[in-house]
């Protein structure tokens, strides 16, 4: 008796090391999530409570051109993962090929990562103006054919964003995968060199098949980028235009609720970027378990 | 590593820094433009200035910084930034330590809620948090961007403490406890001191993070009173003001900017530790 | 260690301990301990020994209460503890790596169980530096753990046990990351520590040299079981199993394959390999057990000291000698035999014998068994066959 008494004592002091962490997280996230999911299920707006409705924001969504127009620029977006894992890859195995000055390199490609989205998105606003820097420079080069309103016309809009993605990205890719080659066993990569293998054929068919568990780490990342945080991007380089050409997933669902105060329509569009986040959360928990962490 | 010699290894070298001098090229012109754009006068300036002005002015920095409000925004990221780091990096501290060294029934499980959790996103659940904090009350008042910040930073720093908090020897808690070391005694004076590395990264990593975010002060410090930089910024870029006059604007981005900067010269090892440790698990 | 006396509890600090019944299932279903009763008296210092895995390390942490039991008791001066924190148990632990606490200076390492304990600066001062002076660790008060060397390292681990004056003392191999030499003196100082602070002491260690060496008694552990608790001179001269005779003993015992039969005069005989060893009535006198066991299998234990050497074809068992171990003022001499191990296979007998005299690798010799020395275990449970005290 005496021993369970003590035994719930101490489990409930244990507690309080989790209680606070957990109750934040619970308020934060927990309980918004389930909120979320409820009222996509509603019709609920900023002013009334709005009642069931089933499926029917989702029907609303899937008839959409918008919505679709979103998901497609998400995905274009997506494009950013593997190009910047086979540039980084490149980059790396150039890096290691034995150059010197390769820290500098190192340092100046993974700059682009540390400014806030915000701060770098006003900055290419400019450097991608009609007037801008970059045609400049085109002009300039003589390539004055290239010049763009890399921006405002609809069909190169998105593009330009995933070069603004892309050029932001690079850095952490190159940061992750020189710091896992710098961990493999060197005598795999002297074998190969024993072996008669050029640098190349050692760097593709030795060192990267062992990177293979950074290499999905990097991906995950992308993809949850790609999905999850293009708000700022187009919030400031686009606005979502021109005509509306630019919007993403996030950027219609904050449209939806503090523009239009639609909360379940936007409610049903964050539920699909959830399914999209629960793809990841499983591959975490997959690969922290494999990783005996748990 | 390996180079191959003679001219085919001074080609090869060639052909090596010249493709990463022109990645590194691609990747610090933007910033190059910034900062030359910041220093030319508005009056100069003809929109897009690519060598730096012979006539330079720090007109708009003073300008951003005492007529834009940039000065209270600072103040603003600033406390958004360091509160909510501090607040997640001591809340995740003992729900690491806790996870550490308790065993009790679906730890495991939470465990795994908690991993899971770090791939939620803000966007998902900002609809909600912002209906939340309305009827708390809170929208619009210190707590709550702090508070939303520092629930979406928790579980990336429990992972974080967490793998480096197991990583130490069980013997050193297990002759605490002999000892007689209650449990507090043992996270103050053991857990705490010898985690310092992950507990300066976790810190650093979670600032750098709640200092760049948009969409949460955005959404949750809307009162002017409350704008932090970057929402400042992006309410300035696309407008009117933004798009006329930039060296205004890039002056406000170099200002967004510094604090990282000086922040990554001073503790680059402890960030880039916290970077790859997430990768490395 | 140094001269000074340390201050010992009054005696009635340190208790008596007790594993009743102890079983212990790790989840995954590893069973380390199977029903271990231990006592250890007041003062006394026990020693555990056995190969890796036998359990003995799980049976200490069980005493200190890092270990749940699955089942059984564990008591500390007659009450039943098994439901208390290790904080709560007032013993105080010495690990294998020592476990000191990195961050913190010598000085603290030293009081940081008074400091859990709320003792009075003052008092935790005078232990501290008592217990400092007592092990030469004056110089190293400031230091940090990094910084000392292996010796030192493990002479703080002690200190920070003896400065808690606990009730009992649990050692896990506190020696075995120390070099030889110094785990010899150490071993030694051990000893004489216990003794002068009158301290219960439980030591665990897998060296049974050690174990022989420091222990009031030894507990052998074998398998999560305790085979045999007995003074150091009474595990070698009268093992309880064949585990314990060929565990015990440098070296310890040969095991053979016998079997008893009758023989004239109410003797009976023993044949072994291609010969036989007699035990007349006198002897026989002393071991009714043996007269039961008659007609059966036996395995046979041969002492190293339990057989001499002869010329081919003088009685004994045929041999040849395998190898001789010049050991000093010793040597070591393995000979193999036909036809004398389990289902007929080979096997050897080592003894030890004074230089000189031995036979040379290769020499044809003939094992005479004194029949006196050898132990006899049951050949299917391992248990020997009952022998009385007198020796």
């Amino acid at each position: 008796m005496r021993a369970a008494a003590a035994a719930t004592a101490r489990a409930a002091r244990g507690a309080a090391w989790l209680a606070p962490a957990l109750a934040l997280v619970g308020l934060i996230l927990a309980y918004p999530l389930v909120r979320v999911v409820q009222w996509s299920f509603t019709d609920r707006t900023t002013f009334l409570d709005g009642e069931f409705v089933g499926v029917a924001n989702y029907r609303e969504l899937l008839s959409d051109t918008l919505f679709w127009t979103a998901l497609t620029n998400n995905l274009v977006l997506l494009l950013s993962v593997p190009a910047s894992i086979v540039v980084a890859l490149v980059v790396t195995g150039v890096l290691y090929r034995g150059l010197r000055g390769g820290r500098i390199y190192e340092l100046a490609v993974f700059v682009p990562f540390l400014p806030a989205v915000a701060s770098i998105a006003v900055v290419f606003l400019y450097v991608l103006g009609s007037d801008g820097p970059l045609n400049e420079l085109l002009r300039a080069a003589g390539a004055g054919g290239l010049a763009q309103p890399w921006l405002t016309e609809a069909d190169i809009a998105i593009w330009s964003v995933l070069g603004v993605v892309l050029w932001k990205r690079i850095g952490l890719t190159v940061l992750l995968f020189t710091a896992r080659m710098a961990s493999i066993d060197r005598s795999l990569l002297d074998a190969a060199a024993v072996d008669g293998a050029g640098w190349w054929r050692t760097y593709w068919q030795v060192a990267v098949p062992n990177m293979r568990g950074i290499v999905a780490f990097a991906a995950m990342l992308g993809f949850i980028e790609a999905f999850s945080w293009t708000f700022a991007y187009i919030v400031i380089l686009t606005r979502g235009g021109p005509d509306r050409a630019t919007f993403t997933l996030e950027y219609l669902l904050y449209r939806l609720q503090f523009d239009e105060q639609l909360v379940g329509l936007a409610s049903a569009v964050a539920v699909f970027l959830l399914a999209a986040a629960l793809t990841v959360a499983a591959y975490r928990v997959y690969s922290a378990r494999r990783e005996a962490l748990l | 590593m390996r180079r191959a010699s003679g001219w085919r290894g001074a080609l090869a070298a060639i052909a090596d820094h010249g493709f990463l001098l022109a990645l590194a090229a691609v990747c610090l012109l933007p910033l190059y433009v910034m900062l030359v754009a910041s220093f030319e006068r508005a009056t100069d300036f003809d929109g897009a200035a690519l060598l730096p002005s012979l006539s330079p002015t720090l007109e708009n920095y003073r300008a951003v910084w005492t007529e834009l409000g940039f000065d209270r925004m600072f103040v603003n990221s600033t406390v958004l930034s360091l509160s909510s780091a501090a607040i997640a990096t001591s809340l995740a501290a003992g729900a690491a330590f806790g996870f550490v060294r308790l065993r009790f029934a679906g730890r495991g499980l939470l465990l795994a809620g908690v991993i899971a959790t770090m791939a939620i996103p803000a966007i998902v659940v900002i609809v909600p948090l912002s209906v939340v904090m309305t009827e708390l009350g809170l929208v619009d008042r210190l707590p709550s961007a702090i508070l939303a910040e520092a629930g979406l930073l928790l579980p990336f720093a429990i992972f974080l403490l967490y793998t480096y908090m197991r990583d130490l020897p069980v013997e050193l808690f297990e002759a605490a406890e002999v000892d007689g070391a209650s449990r507090r005694r043992q996270f103050f004076e053991i857990a705490l001191p010898l985690a310092r590395p992950a507990l300066a990264t976790t810190f650093l990593v979670s600032a750098i993070y709640a200092w760049n975010d948009l969409l949460i002060p955005l959404v949750l410090w809307q009162a002017e009173a409350l704008t932090t930089l970057m929402v400042g910024l992006a309410l300035l870029g696309p407008s009117r003001a933004g798009t006329q006059n930039v060296p205004l604007l890039m002056a406000g981005a170099t200002i967004s900017i510094l604090p990282l900067a000086a922040a990554f010269a001073l503790a680059r090892r402890a960030i880039v530790r916290g970077l790859v440790e997430g990768g490395e698990r | 260690m140094g001269s000074s006396r340390v201050a010992s509890g009054d005696g009635s600090a340190v208790a008596s301990l007790a594993l009743t019944g102890a079983h212990k299932v790790f989840p995954g279903g590893t069973q380390a301990l199977r029903g271990v009763d231990l006592e250890v008296a007041d003062g006394e210092l026990m020693v555990l020994v056995g190969p890796s895995g036998c359990g003995k390390t799980t049976a200490l942490r069980a005493i200190a209460g890092l270990e749940p039991l699955t089942a059984g008791r564990v008591e500390i001066g007659g009450a039943d503890v098994s439901e208390l924190e290790p904080a709560a148990r007032d013993v105080a632990m010495v690990f294998q790596n020592y476990a000191l606490y990195p961050n913190m200076t010598v000085a603290r390492n030293l009081a940081f169980g008074l400091r859990a304990r709320r003792v009075a600066r003052e008092e935790r001062d005078r232990r501290v530096l008592e217990v400092a002076r007592a092990l030469e660790l004056e110089e190293l008060l400031d230091r940090r753990p990094r910084q000392l060397s292996g010796g030192q390292r493990q002479r703080v681990a002690m200190g920070r046990a003896i400065v808690r004056e606990p009730r009992a003392f649990l050692m896990d191999e506190p020696l075995s990351n120390l070099d030889a030499r110094l785990r010899v003196q150490t071993r030694g100082e051990i000893v004489r520590l216990q003794a002068r602070l009158g301290a219960t002491t439980v030591y665990v260690t897998h060296d049974q040299v050690e174990a022989l060496t420091m222990g009031s008694r030894v507990a052998v552990m074998d398998g999560g079981r305790i085979r045999q608790v007995d003074t150091p001179a009474g595990l070698y001269d009268r093992p309880a199993d064949t585990f314990v005779a060929g565990f015990v003993g440098s070296p310890p015992a040969s095991l053979l394959r016998g079997r008893l039969g009758p023989c004239a005069d109410g003797a009976i005989v023993c044949a072994v390999g291609d010969g036989a060893a007699t035990l007349g009535a006198p002897a026989l006198a002393a071991r009714p057990a043996l007269r039961a066991a008659v007609g059966r299998e036996v395995v046979v234990g041969v002492p190293a000291d339990g057989f001499t050497l002869g010329p081919p074809g003088g009685g004994g068992l045929s041999g040849t000698v395998a190898l001789a171990e010049l050991l000093g003022a010793e040597t070591l001499v393995h000979v193999e035999l036909t036809d004398a191990g389990q289902a007929g296979a080979r096997a050897t007998v080592v003894g030890r014998f004074g230089r000189g005299g031995a036979a040379a690798v290769g020499d044809p010799v003939s094992v005479v068994l004194d029949p006196e020395r050898l132990d006899f275990f049951d050949a299917e449970s391992g248990l020997a066959l009952e022998r009385p005290a007198v020796r």
